[in-house]
């Protein structure tokens, strides 16, 4: 029975990654320019940040007010 | 408007390569900047001197129902306003609509080749070409005349045997490129100077953004803040209809440190068209352009997924715009009955463009590493199963099931972009452009 199940799944992830690698390969035989311009092609200086916050638990509410949104 | 060489008057074609004006036939070779200073001659002498021998007369077509205009009747029209500088245009007055009628008929005007006399067929939007009789580079002064002269140009870099090369070099080792298209045959070549709006962007903004953080088995949602403000230099926006945007953004980025004033002698030898619309006309592009750009690099700098938007008071200022040509080598070729239209970035070399696929090739490579993998997944699945997973069997299923959705997404979203980059490619708007021109 894991026999089994072992060459279902096998054969399932087999297909999964041969697709996975065709289409990478393919793509990178085939199609050339896929590209276009980021941040870093029309600015000179970095991104200026005046306030970067995260991971703390700030409230919509509190985000208003603090910018006199509201 | 030919550029003639002063020792034997032959046509002087502009080379990529030694980015001088070459006279075929003598073999001289003039820096631009030398030869349009030569004494005697300004910008405006060349366009308004009556029988110079340099200047190509305009001769509108018989059927057209206007009388041909006094030079007084042309100066009272409104002008198109040129774009150069934002403050300036301000001031203008604004842009009167063109005549509808008048603007069909000038959609093919017949210029007299100076070179041999003979009739040169130009379209709406050319500014160079060449002459169809005698082959002599032809640049149209009318369109290029100071109120649309353009601000800048990137000189080609990149020779056409260059271009190619780049071309038969890729298709020759594409794994699944056709046999058919691996000696691959050009139908047609040109070199197209085409017009841009570069836009100078100020851009602020103050983000609230929401995202999904992963810690440790369970995922939630975290709140962000981003204000942030960036200045984009030369924002490019293809200034033609006809050109898709797309398309025309693929070609980028071109080294804006190789922008110079412009110079109608880089024109000698390649095609040129001039903008069709105002950078007024194109400012929405740009800013919807300015505001991807600004969200994509904001949401970079945030580690979690499903980033959103909450609120933001974006602030975008455009400050100016200026008018510059570049160059873009245009290839096409045919596979099947079907026509397929290559772009090579003039000043960088960079290709743009997609092949069809050998199904084939791609079949046989698919069942070739089905066959490999199989084996090897098989043994490993029924080695895992056989150690037997207890109470982990959820947790393994699950996470396989993630695997494999993450390679055939992965393999699906390949596909999808090769379709796309085919379906660009085979654009008929894109071949029109590139073809429709003069041949030499």
């Amino acid at each position: 029975m894991a026999i089994l199940f072992g060459i279902i799944f096998g054969l399932i992830s087999a297909a999964a990654i041969a697709y996975m690698i065709v289409g990478i390969q393919a793509k990178k035989s085939n199609v050339k320019g896929d590209s276009m311009g980021g941040f870093q092609n029309f600015s000179d200086k970095p991104m200026q940040y005046i306030r970067k916050e995260g991971s703390r638990k700030i409230s919509y509410e509190e985000w208003l007010k603090r910018n006199h949104y509201v | 408007m030919t550029y003639k060489c002063p020792s034997c008057a032959a046509a002087l074609y502009f080379n990529p390569q030694t980015q001088l004006l070459e006279c075929n036939s003598c073999r001289n070779m003039y820096r631009p900047a030398d030869f349009v200073n030569a004494p005697g001659l300004s910008y405006s002498e060349k366009h308004d001197a009556p029988d110079t021998g340099v200047q190509l007369q305009a001769q509108q077509q018989p059927q057209m129902q206007q009388q041909p205009q006094t030079q007084q009747q042309q100066q009272t029209q409104p002008q198109q306003p040129h774009m150069g500088m934002y403050q300036q245009q301000t001031q203008q007055q604004p842009q009167q609509p063109q005549n509808t009628m008048e603007r069909e008929e000038i959609q093919c005007r017949i210029y007299h080749c100076n070179s041999c006399g003979a009739e040169l067929m130009v379209n709406g939007e050319e500014a160079a070409t060449f002459c169809a009789y005698c082959g002599q580079p032809a640049i149209v002064f009318q369109r290029i005349a100071s109120e649309i002269k353009p601000d800048y140009i990137i000189p080609f870099r990149v020779s056409q045997e260059q271009a190619y090369n780049i071309i038969r070099n890729q298709f020759a080792q594409g794994a699944f490129i056709p046999d058919e298209l691996r000696n691959i045959k050009i139908e047609k070549v040109h070199g197209v100077y085409v017009p841009f709006w570069l836009y100078n962007i100020h851009y602020y903004d103050n983000q609230f953004l929401k995202g999904e953080v992963k810690r440790g088995k369970s995922s939630h949602t975290e709140y962000f803040v981003r204000e942030a403000t960036c200045d984009f230099w030369n924002l490019t926006q293809d200034a033609s209809l006809n050109l898709l945007d797309e398309s025309s953004r693929r070609l980028e980025p071109y080294d804006m440190s190789g922008l110079i004033p412009f110079d109608a002698s880089y024109l000698s030898g390649f095609y040129a068209d001039k903008y069709e619309r105002n950078a007024r006309d194109f400012e929405k592009d740009a800013r919807m352009r300015a505001v991807k750009i600004f969200n994509d690099t904001i949401q970079q700098s945030i580690r979690a997924s499903n980033v959103a938007v909450m609120y933001n008071r974006p602030s975008c200022e455009i400050k100016s715009a200026a008018y510059a040509m570049l160059p873009v080598w245009f290839f096409t070729y045919r596979y099947e009955f079907q026509v397929y239209t290559i772009m090579v970035n003039g000043q960088t070399a960079k290709m743009v463009g997609a092949a069809p696929i050998d199904k084939k090739r791609v079949a046989i490579r698919f069942a070739t590493l089905f066959a490999i993998l199989a084996v090897l997944c098989s043994i490993i699945m029924s080695l895992i199963f056989s150690a037997g997973l207890g109470d982990d069997l959820g947790d393994f299923i699950v996470c396989w099931l993630v695997g494999c959705g993450v390679c055939a997404s992965t393999g699906a979203a390949s596909f999808k972009t090769i379709r796309n980059n085919l379906k660009y490619a085979q654009a008929s708007e894109t071949l029109e452009y590139a073809t429709n021109r003069q041949d030499v």
